[in-house]
């Protein structure tokens, strides 16, 4: 380790290159769609719609939500979303959204990876999946990008659950839309799904989930293995290319990286670990490394956030492949109840040992934010475990106040100290 | 025409809707458990069927005015908002459940389970339309749906097994709708202004339907003999937008060119028919081919309906209003005003909140567009 690196009150995780490496090759092979095959076709689909009845059909996924990450963190989205609102998206509608209708519009490259094809944005797509177990947003949106390309969308609709069971009804219609999906799949390519990759896909995706799930679970140690900002730059690759034997290969790195620090006793952070946090909600992408790190200078970790774990879901099988798809897409976290946010909330609170919690109320995330009050009192009443909610955005930087989070941070700060007295 | 002429006034009427929890309590008085609904997809036969009173919930009352942010972020829908807010100062304790239009638009998603938190002692109970109608499963799925909320609804509100006779219950919500139509050519015709239309609509969703129908069908026998309507009046405009219901904004002159709606209380609300003889699952199906919500798949089928209401009504302009923080608005005024800049249909864009805070600026703007239309 570089004297430099000594000097940082964070450490580099050197597997995160892997990742990194995956997906630039990723971006490389979806601009460039015709160097690895004979012209692969490319969806954008939303964070959850089933890719791998993609990646079985040899589709590139590509996804808005993470080029909307990718804007944020290259400090391109804001003005992005400006192209967007001049076009007529208002400002209050979802950044991501504005972030990539303003790639699409921008009429002045160099967006975001330009630096492959000289053009910038995600490549455009074939067709379009949109999963609406996310939020409704990306129902209006993805309609609107079928519209603007003239391209077929498909809807996979998964009722919103009102308790943890699912009822058959929502069962069995969600069922049936997964196979129109590979209908609408099939007569796209003009070919059918081989069964057999199928299972293969979900087997690798299963894989990469677990390996996911066991290195968000090394969070629980202390000190933490990994902070924030780590995590919400690995989980690119589960994200988008579960299902792939690539992801498997790289979370087993990471995976042995990870333990490692664990076995040696080291943190994610170089100084004592005197705030472990949780963080709720999608991060400040054009402030994430700024942010976490501000706040590792005051000893302030983050072993476990919300938005990583969402992709840490429990595999159902019971060798009906569709059956077991449907429950897993139709538990996505933001598909289900306030009351499940809380508990899952409160759960991972003290199962991470954290000593408060920092709920990131975004205003162009209504479906993640909404309810947050809430959840903040009824868990502090119930724990004990302060928390408080700053106002910002994941994409647009005018919707981000620094100096008041700070303020309000350092309030929450203050408590925790308090609280041990 | 003024409705002061006719057996009920504009007054009454105003009255009626302003004091909204007056209105519930008179209700409550005869005797049927109350169910409050926010959007149409709630089967109001169904509830009329099982003995219930359906009304709709208003964004306007009396209120406490930012209450709701103790619950409710400041970027959630500004309809929804003020609507907590009324209940935070009045209490909803008249209506005795309510039925949430689940998977609708991210806010009244979220509000379901906000609302259980903040009123943790009424009844709610979600009900989630598909939203891909194409599936041939989704009608099926449906009336599924309708069965859960008959059951429940039963368990909850039912003292006997009585059988529900949903055909008497069709009939008299069709004759509501089918008069609701009539009384729409009325205003085209400009034998009514759409001010008072506005009223009559929000009003025919709150008092029984035997009542509405009583009073609407002599409002038609009244308005058929009325014959100074003003229909030479130009622009003729059309007023397209989502959950906005505050009927006081229409009161302001600039909207006396109104001669017909997309709302979701107005238009959307009646301009279809259910097979009288009908029970699950073809109510469900006519349920579900409804002119479509803000938030439903088909995009196409608003257009054309849409289409349809400009040339059957003559459309010279389109305002389009949209509420703060709606976001099933604010996404599909893009398409729609893509397609009236195709058709070169003038089109003026609005914004406001159910408590009309930029009033001014909404008449000034009203007013430009008036005169570039003339």
């Amino acid at each position: 380790m570089s004297t430099k690196d000594e000097e940082r009150v964070y450490r580099r995780l050197d597997s995160l290159q892997t990742v990194k490496n995956q997906m630039a090759m990723y971006y490389l092979q979806s601009k460039n769609p015709y160097l690895s095959d004979e012209g692969k076709k490319i969806a954008w689909v939303t964070s959850g719609g089933p890719v791998e009845f993609l990646i079985a059909m040899d589709i590139i996924p590509l996804y808005p939500e993470q080029y909307g990450a990718i804007a944020g963190s290259a400090k391109d989205s804001t003005r992005l979303c400006q192209v967007a609102e001049a076009h007529g998206y208002g400002q209050d509608l979802c950044a991501y959204a504005r972030t990539s209708f303003g790639s699409i519009f921008s009429p002045d490259p160099p967006t975001p990876l330009s630096e492959i094809d000289g053009k910038g944005g995600l490549a455009k797509p074939d067709m379009l999946i949109c999963g609406n177990n996310i939020c409704g947003t990306v129902l209006k949106w993805y309609q609107d990008v079928s519209r603007i390309y003239n391209i077929p969308m498909f809807l996979f609709d998964t009722p919103p659950l009102n308790g943890e069971k699912i009822p058959k009804h929502y069962l069995e219609y969600t069922i049936s839309q997964l196979q129109l999906y590979i209908e609408f799949l099939e007569k796209l390519m003009g070919r059918r799904m081989e069964e057999e990759t199928m299972l293969e896909t979900m087997s690798n995706s299963r894989q990469a989930v677990e390996l996911w799930t066991e290195i968000l679970e090394l969070g629980k140690c202390k000190p933490s293995p990994l902070n924030c900002a780590d995590r919400f730059l690995l989980m690119a690759p589960v994200v988008a290319q579960r299902g792939l034997i690539e992801t498997v290969t790289s979370y087993e790195a990471v995976l042995a990286e990870v333990q490692q620090r664990v076995d040696n006793g080291k943190g994610a952070i170089t100084v004592d670990e005197t705030y472990r946090l949780l963080f709720d909600n999608i991060p400040i992408w054009f402030n994430l490394y700024d942010f976490f790190n501000k706040l590792a200078e005051k000893s302030v970790v983050f072993p476990v956030d919300t938005y990583t774990q969402a992709w840490s879901t429990e595999f159902v099988e019971t060798g009906d492949m569709l059956h077991d798809a449907a429950v897993m897409y139709s538990n996505i976290y933001l598909n289900k109840t306030l009351q499940h946010k809380i508990d899952l909330i409160k759960n991972l609170s003290i199962e991470y040992n954290c000593n408060g919690i920092l709920y990131h109320s975004m205003r162009s995330c209504k479906r993640y934010s909404l309810g947050q009050p809430i959840t903040r009192r009824e868990i502090t009443a119930k724990t004990g475990i302060p928390g408080v909610l700053i106002e910002g955005d994941m994409c647009d930087e005018r919707n981000f106040s620094e100096e008041q989070a700070w303020t309000r941070i350092e309030a929450l700060l203050e408590i925790i100290d308090l609280n041990k007295i | 025409m003024n409705l002061s002429q006719t057996g009920v006034s504009a007054h009454t009427m105003g009255s009626t809707l302003d004091n909204y929890s007056k209105t519930l309590n008179t209700l409550k008085e005869k005797g049927k458990p109350i169910i409050g609904y926010f959007t149409n997809r709630v089967p109001v036969e169904i509830l009329h069927a099982m003995n219930l009173h359906p009304v709709r919930i208003l964004s306007f009352g009396q209120q406490n005015q930012g209450a709701s942010e103790r619950y409710l972020q400041t970027f959630a829908c500004s309809w929804l908002r003020q609507i907590m807010d009324i209940g935070l100062a009045q209490g909803y304790e008249t209506i005795d459940g309510i039925i949430f239009s689940a998977g609708t638009c991210d806010s009244l998603q979220n509000l379901s389970d906000i609302w259980k938190k903040v009123f943790p002692d009424q009844w709610t109970h979600n009900l989630t339309f598909p939203v891909l109608t194409s599936n041939p499963l989704a009608n099926e799925y449906l009336q599924s749906e309708f069965e859960t909320l008959i059951e429940v609804l039963s368990s909850r509100f039912l003292k006997d097994d009585n059988e529900i006779k949903l055909s008497s219950s069709i009939k008299l919500y069709n004759i509501k709708r089918a008069n609701l139509l009539k009384i729409s050519g009325f205003v085209s015709e400009r034998k009514m202004k759409y001010n008072e239309f506005a009223k009559l609509l929000l009003f025919s969703d709150l008092l029984p339907v035997e009542t509405v129908n009583e009073y609407l069908e002599k409002l038609i026998t009244e308005l058929l003999d009325f014959q100074n309507g003003t229909a030479a009046i130009s622009p003729r405009i059309l007023l397209v937008g989502g959950m906005y219901d505050n009927y006081k904004l229409f009161e302001i002159p600039e909207f006396d060119y109104l001669v017909a709606d997309d709302l979701a209380f107005g238009t959307r609300n009646f301009n279809f028919q259910i097979p009288q003889d009908s029970f699950l699952p073809r109510y469900s199906k006519a349920y579900m081919d409804r002119i479509p919500e803000s938030t439903s798949f088909d995009m196409n089928k608003r257009i054309k309906f849409l289409e349809e209401l400009i040339q059957g009504h003559n459309i010279d302009g389109i305002v389009l209003l949209g509420l703060k923080w709606c976001d099933p608005d604010a996404f599909e005024f893009i398409p729609i005003q893509n397609h009236l800049d195709e058709q070169n249909i003038p089109y003026l864009k609005l914004e406001t909140s159910p408590d009309i805070s930029n009033l001014q600026q909404i008449k000034t703007r009203m007013a430009a567009f008036i005169e570039m239309l003339s």
